[in-house]
């Protein structure tokens, strides 16, 4: 890209500019931080922080990384997350393949139905959900939570997948073809690394709003599968709102969101840039 | 056709998980759901009474229902009017060439990655009336009086949670212009403005039709967000609980409502059928303006 | 290199037109198939088995002191399901731990596997899972709406089948805490044994009344000469202070209209919910009076007094309505109140005093639960008077656990009550139990409706609706919702205060056992 000369004052506008943009992003975050780090008591008084000198504390902190349940929780939505990226990852992508490339009757229509399954909202399905989880033994398991974030995001990867393995050239999977290979063959050889970058997508999407889910999290766990959101809501119990600690977890259970989507940001850029959104 | 139906064959086997899951986890339990609203049902003791089309007939009269249908239509278009022009204008001073323009697009993850309900609890924190800094720097400024309450006001409380949203979309919006203005040659602006032409022309004749199809994506984005994602729910539930009177409910937070406090299992999915109703038409008419504009 | 495989993206509006049609086709085969599936699906569901009863064992009595002795000699795990505030928030180091962990050292073949949720969620997650039919909990919490709910689905075990409760701990159990428990009581079946009980009451700022020469008041007109002389907004002192958030405020306005003399059931066989009578609409006008002159305009966004009590310890505000732990403020060294009172909550002159709120809260055995004789054991042991004694001696003001008054009169005497200030939350709290109170939430649609009056309460708070015309618009929305509860259930639900009244005596000795210094004695 051309450097453009700008002069002097156009710089600090858009400097000023930038930083007051970022200032609206970031505010509430790193107010939640030192919120995180503050006594309840100077918290609720006025005047508030950036107002009165605070004394910085670690109870919060300390507070919540020993109450055990807490970790637990912690791996649990963990070992959620990575499941379902994973399921999403392998359904949605044999999906999406046969979808993009391959011709057979109804395709068209599946196409349309995929992006129409996305709208529904989960509420409405959310008891028979609980009701047919509990027919096959799933509830309350890792496995039934996995098919129960699943759902939120099956229909939305599998189209966005749809977008990226379209960008992959036919002449490709023609040559794969001349040469014999089924096409299931050609998907793992050659579609796949040509589109991993659509993959990164995919998998900071998923496992952010596995991460992020309350409602499935409430419901479909009860005593052995327990996920941090609902942790979190905790906080918000009938006899207190203690806004600092709830500040402390909740800063702790966006950290590995946060993290995941600031490291992988470039890859995120490059995989919508290579056509998943469409 | 030999090809077509190893094709067929093929995708047959690549299709079938993909297709079991929608069938069993998605088709089954929306119709389940489906006959769950003609019924009056309460999940205490599980008992349906038939009541045909009885829920919707009552959702028409209902005052509650068509407040919160109006209150949820304001959002989305705030949502999705001020919201989405947002995100495009963060997109374009973020594609300006300055330093640590990387770190600044990495920050723009950060609100849509923070758990919802944290996102929530932040905010009110910013925004509250007792201990809020942005109350309080107006206040001694002058320009509003003490303790002036946002959240707790019936006028601005719903505007409060729409500007929460604001902060937790816009940036993703603003990520996904981002990524469709990699795209945009820069030899085609370049030479746009050695002919001539002014900054807003490149805008409008230039960016504006290559980013048509990421704008599409992103208001539909905005509208399932703000119709059912977690900008309809855990906000509301998070902030305001509905209050102050029922001046902050929305369908979604309505449905659940019905169905869960209220103990009105049929009559909440019923709202919530009409949700996905307006989502549906929502998102059709804008594919039909895009797929126009082609 | 062009692809020639057609995308989403290029389809002209015939092409479009005859993918809808497709679209249509084989969205209605689809629908046929499913809710075919769904059908067969709905008609194979086997009728619910009607509930087995437990094999009863003799059981140990709730008022014994030690925990009761070894029960099974397998080693068995039960599930114990409880919200946040009974204890057991994120602190596993503090009170509402303790007695599981004495439990468990006292019987080492038995582990208790607690399990906490926030209070908020607590029926949203029962009900799912009790009607989803899946073992989850021994014991679990439950309180009035809870269990009105959800006896009605007969989701949990009456203590009768479990070895019942005999008729002198039935005698002790405080009457508005055994409404908690039971569904339909007095003769109404006992579901569970009462965790806790506590009551509204008024407490002040003892140093800014004294330094102000102002009296504790005992009526409302004298409440409010106080608060005008208290409030002092331009440095940030407020005269009171109640969180005005919908979700948690019918408490206090049951206070107000109780010192209104209303009631907010109607006497009539159908327990008509009526807000609208001139008692309650007064009561709604009394609290904006106050919230306009009195109170911080950041209260209409703070739920109860949990939001608030941090003000109260930063010497904020001047009087407060909440249960009683509050008071305890003044034993944190760096709280800016050195000195409070608690007593009655006042109610106008020429009107039978009170007003106030009642909570309790206890611990049932769903049906589905697998160790049934064990949970009994639990559940008694946590009603025990050295549990519950201990409880209270855990409270403190910032109330991380919810640790109020046993709910067992004979509990409430102990020696260890008797030092300031447990002592005067104790006789406050006896006090106020003399009065007309309860939470209402013995009958079914309690949540709905409240939700309902609470909003209403909300839009005569900040001025959208007069007193009267929101009282009205709540009536009306309550008519709807009770008419199926009315035509399911028809009324009859306890009113405790009937048993109440015949207990003044009692309550006047047991406050008279608590002994307190001259200057926390308040004229009734």
């Amino acid at each position: 890209m051309a450097y453009r000369k700008r002069s002097l004052s156009r710089r600090i506008v858009l400097y000023v500019c930038v930083l007051v943009v970022l200032g609206f992003v970031l505010s509430p975050y790193l107010l939640g931080i030192v919120t995180s780090f503050e006594r309840e008591a100077e918290l609720v008084g006025r005047p508030p922080f950036p107002f009165k000198a605070i004394s910085l504390v670690l109870d919060n902190y300390m507070y919540i990384l020993s109450y055990e349940p807490f970790s637990l929780a912690f791996l649990d939505s963990l070992m959620v997350a990575v499941l379902t990226t994973c399921f999403v990852m392998i359904a949605g992508s044999m999906g999406a393949f046969a979808i993009a490339h391959l011709r057979f009757r109804g395709r068209n229509f599946l196409f349309n139905f995929v992006v129409v399954v996305y709208m529904l909202p989960a509420l409405a399905m959310l008891i028979p959900i609980v009701v047919l989880l509990k027919e096959l033994a799933l509830l309350d398991t890792i496995v039934g939570m996995m098919f129960a974030h699943s759902i939120l995001l099956l229909p939305l990867m599998t189209w966005f997948l749809i977008g990226i393995y379209e960008n992959v050239p036919a002449d490709i999977l023609e040559a794969l073809q001349m040469d014999g290979t089924s096409r299931i063959r050609s998907l793992f050889r050659e579609v796949i690394p040509l589109s991993r970058f659509g993959f990164f997508l995919i998998l900071v999407f998923s496992f952010v709003t596995s991460w992020n889910d309350l409602m499935f999290a409430n419901t479909v766990g009860i005593v052995q599968v327990k996920l941090l959101q609902p942790r979190i809501l905790e906080f918000m119990s009938g006899a207190r709102v203690l806004y600092t600690q709830m500040a402390a977890a909740g800063i702790l259970s966006s950290l590995p969101v946060v993290a995941l989507a600031i490291v992988l940001q470039k890859q995120i850029i490059a995989g919508i840039m290579k056509g998943a959104i469409k | 056709m030999p090809r077509l139906k190893a094709e067929s064959r093929d995708a047959a086997i690549l299709l079938s998980p993909f297709f079991v899951f929608l069938a069993v986890f998605m088709i089954y339990p929306l119709i389940a759901s489906f006959y769950l609203t003609l019924n009056d049902i309460a999940l205490s003791d599980l008992k349906p009474v038939f009541l045909g089309i009885g829920n919707y007939v009552e959702l028409f009269s209902d005052k509650l229902f068509q407040q919160a249908l109006l209150q949820t239509l304001a959002y989305l278009t705030f949502h999705t009017a001020v919201g989405v022009p947002f995100g495009l204008a963060i997109a374009l001073l973020f594609n300006e060439e300055f330093r640590g323009r990387g770190f600044a697009r990495a920050c723009l993850l950060i609100p849509w990655a923070t758990p919802p309900i944290v996102a929530a609890m932040l905010m009110y924190i910013l925004l509250n009336a007792g201990f809020g800094p942005v109350i309080y720097a107006f206040e001694i400024a002058g320009l509003l009086p003490t303790q002036y309450t946002i959240f707790g006001n019936p006028d601005l409380a719903l505007l409060g949670l729409a500007i929460v949203s604001l902060w937790k979309s816009s940036p993703l919006f603003a990520f996904i212009f981002l990524s469709g203005l990699q795209n945009l040659p820069s030899e085609v602006v370049e030479s746009a403005r050695v002919y001539g032409a002014s900054s807003v022309g490149i805008f409008r004749r230039i960016t504006l039709p290559f980013l048509k199809p990421v704008l599409a994506v992103n208001c539909i984005l905005s509208g399932i967000l703000a119709l059912s994602g977690t900008q309809a729910f855990d906000i509301v539930i998070g902030i305001t609980g509905g209050g102050p009177g029922y001046r902050t409910y929305m369908l979604y937070f309505l449905a659940w409502n019905q169905a869960f406090p209220w103990n009105r299992l049929g009559y909440g999915s019923t709202i919530a059928y009409v949700v996905t109703i307006i989502a549906v038409v929502f998102a059709l008419v804008l594919l039909r303006i895009w797929y126009r504009r082609k | 290199m062009t692809s020639n495989i057609s995308t989403g993206k290029e389809k002209n509006l015939a092409e479009q037109g005859t993918d809808r049609r497709k679209f249509l086709k084989y969205g209605a085969g689809v629908v046929v198939v499913a809710a075919a599936a769904a059908a067969g699906y709905y008609a194979l569901q086997p009728a619910p088995a009607p509930p087995t009863p437990t094999t009863t064992a003799a059981t140990t009595a709730a008022t014994t002191t030690a925990p009761p002795p070894v029960t099974t000699a397998a080693p068995t795990t039960i599930n114990f399901y409880t919200t946040g505030h009974m204890g057991f928030m994120y602190d596993v180091g503090r009170l509402g731990w303790k007695p599981v962990e004495r439990y468990m050292a006292a019987n080492p073949n038995i582990k208790i596997k607690t399990m906490v949720d926030s209070y908020f969620d607590v029926y949203t997650k029962e009900s799912t899972t009790f009607a989803a039919g899946t073992y989850a909990w021994d014991v679990a919490y439950t309180n009035g709406i809870l269990l009105a709910e959800f006896s009605v689905g007969d989701y949990w075990t009456p203590l009768d089948e479990l070895g019942g409760v005999p008729p002198e701990v039935i005698d002790d159990m405080v009457p508005y805490a055994r409404c908690a428990s039971s569904y339909k009581g007095p003769e109404g079946t006992l579901y569970g044994l009462p965790r806790m009980y506590e009551i509204f009451t008024l407490m002040a700022n003892a140093d800014i009344l004294d330094a102000k020469g102002i009296k504790f008041p005992t009526s409302y007109e004298e409440f409010l000469e106080a608060c005008e002389k208290v409030n002092d907004p331009k440095h940030g002192v407020y005269a009171f202070e109640v969180g005005l958030k919908q979700g948690y405020l019918l408490s206090p306005y049951l206070c107000f209209l109780h010192g209104n003399g209303g009631s907010l059931w109607k006497n009539d066989n159908m327990q008509t919910v009526e807000p609208d009578s001139p008692e309650s609409i007064a009561a709604v006008e009394d609290m904006v009076y106050l919230f306009k002159n009195f109170m911080p305009p950041s209260a209409i966004e703070k739920i109860a007094f949990v939001e608030a009590s941090t003000d109260w310890y930063n010497g904020q505000m001047v009087f407060g309505l909440f249960y009683g732990w509050p008071t305890m403020v003044v034993t944190d060294p760096t709280a800016k109140i050195k000195r409070v009172y608690n007593w009655l909550w006042p109610g106008k002159k020429k009107i039978v005093r009170s007003a106030s709120q009642t909570a309790s809260e206890s611990y049932g055995v769903p049906r589905t639960a697998k160790y049934k004789k064990e949970a009994w054991d639990f559940i008694q042991y946590l009603s025990s008077r050295e549990v519950q004694v201990q409880d209270t001696l855990g409270m403190f003001w910032k109330q991380e656990n919810e640790e109020p008054i046993p709910s067992y009169w004979s509990y409430m005497t102990d020696d260890r009550f008797k030092a300031y200030p447990m002592n005067i939350i104790l006789r406050a709290q006896l006090a106020q139990s003399k009065y007309r109170a309860s939470r209402y939430d013995q009958r079914p649609s309690y949540g709905a409706y409240a939700a309902a009056i609470e909003a209403e309460i909300v839009n005569a708070l900040t001025e959208k609706k007069k007193p009267a015309d929101a009282m009205k618009d709540a009536r009306d929305a309550c008519d709807k919702i009770l008419e199926t509860e009315y035509a399911k259930y028809g009324g009859g639900y306890w009113d405790p205060w009937t048993e109440m009244q015949n207990l003044g005596s009692k309550i006047d000795k047991l406050i008279d056992a608590i002994p307190v210094e001259d200057q926390y004695k308040f004229p009734f």
